[in-house]
């Protein structure tokens, strides 16, 4: 089994000190929530914050001259109504929010892996090369100056996109996928033009998945049987 | 774009909470914006803050409201990207709003004089 994305939803607050927003659905019980939060200018993201009695821990954050980005994610969610803050600087800024719930993640110490970068080319990758298959594979990018419409890259969907095209010019953009094979996991994104992009991936650990499992040899103990040729495992 | 709810910019928003007549957002929308038009002097203000929520309709026609989405916001501040004190707004994905009642809640430290739009597209 995968992980997948069971709902996610996004939000922008230009001039704000916070910005708040619900899920649409309850969360179910040991989902494994993510919070993706960036703000301009920089150096004044903290961490996110909901109404849930969740436990809420940082997998991985960026700070750079163009904005920052972090991911807080639950481990094992609280069920109910769910309300996510992201919390930016005390006297203004410009706030993203990208939330996702997913499920069929491990329900203690999910992060497997992360990485972030700093440049135009629109690709982040994570820093290790430990991700299975089947791991949820969160990608982040903020965009300023221009508020470029960030389009998916190949093999991520459940895309969330916020644009302030208005008043500030900044653009943010997740995707989402479940890794397809183990090892360094990769995220592009389509339609920026020149802008250096702050840019984040995370990887959380399937609960049970393909890659975990590559090879099964059946030796009988004593006095059993070996399974009988033709037989398959599903797992 | 369709514009649910409009507050012009002379009105004058009371200290305290107040709570916006009830609109309905139209089907097929994909997004949703709430934008201030706060007076200058209030913009200035380093003692004014509000909070802004957006609640909706449980089910319809319960009368019964959830929280949706909302911001923080405090006067006196100028935003070190534009070197203004900016106007607040915010925008979220539609979720759950389609074809949904709901109401603009508002608290403010104290009296503002702002105008407020809802669009929906």
């Amino acid at each position: 089994m995968s992980a997948a994305v069971v709902q996610h939803r996004s939000t922008t607050g230009i001039n704000v000190t916070s910005v708040a927003l619900a899920f649409s659905s309850n969360v179910t019980a040991g989902s494994l929530l993510a919070y993706l939060s960036s703000d301009f200018p920089t150096g004044t993201i903290l961490a996110a914050t909901d109404n849930n009695s969740n436990t809420i821990a940082l997998a991985a954050s960026v700070a750079t001259t163009d904005g920052d980005n972090r991911c807080d994610y639950v481990a094992s969610a609280n069920s109910g109504a769910t309300t996510v803050t992201g919390h930016g600087n005390a006297g203004g800024a410009d706030m993203f929010l990208h939330i996702y719930e997913i499920s069929g993640c491990v329900t203690s110490s999910p992060v497997r892996d992360s990485g972030n970068a700093h440049s135009a080319t629109g690709s982040v990758s994570t820093a290790g090369s430990t991700s299975l298959t089947g791991d949820a594979v969160l990608a982040f990018f903020s965009d300023s100056p221009q508020p470029d419409t960030l389009t998916v890259g190949a093999g991520y969907s459940q895309t969330e996109l916020q644009r302030d095209a208005v008043t500030n010019n900044e653009s943010c953009f997740s995707e989402f996928k479940a890794a397809t094979a183990g090892g360094t996991q990769t995220a592009t994104c389509g339609g920026n033009a020149t802008d250096v992009l702050v840019m984040l991936i995370v990887t959380f650990k399937v609960a049970s998945g393909a890659g975990l499992l590559t090879n099964l040899d059946f030796v009988p103990g004593a006095g059993g049987e070996a399974v009988p040729s033709g037989n398959s495992v599903s797992y | 774009m369709a514009t649910l709810l409009t507050l012009p910019g002379n009105t004058v928003l009371p200290a305290g909470a107040f709570t916006s007549a009830n609109f309905t957002f139209p089907s097929g929308i994909n997004s949703v914006t709430t934008q201030f038009a706060i007076s200058s002097a209030d913009l200035a203000d380093a003692a004014a803050s509000m909070t802004f929520e957006l609640w909706r309709e449980t089910s319809p026609g319960s009368g019964l409201f959830t929280f949706d989405h909302g911001f923080t916001w405090k006067g006196g501040a100028v935003s070190p990207k534009t070197g203004l004190a900016g106007q607040p707004s915010m925008t979220v994905d539609v979720g759950p709003l389609a074809n949904t009642k709901c109401q603009v809640r508002l608290t403010l430290s104290k009296s503002i004089t702002s105008g407020v739009t809802v669009t929906s597209a």
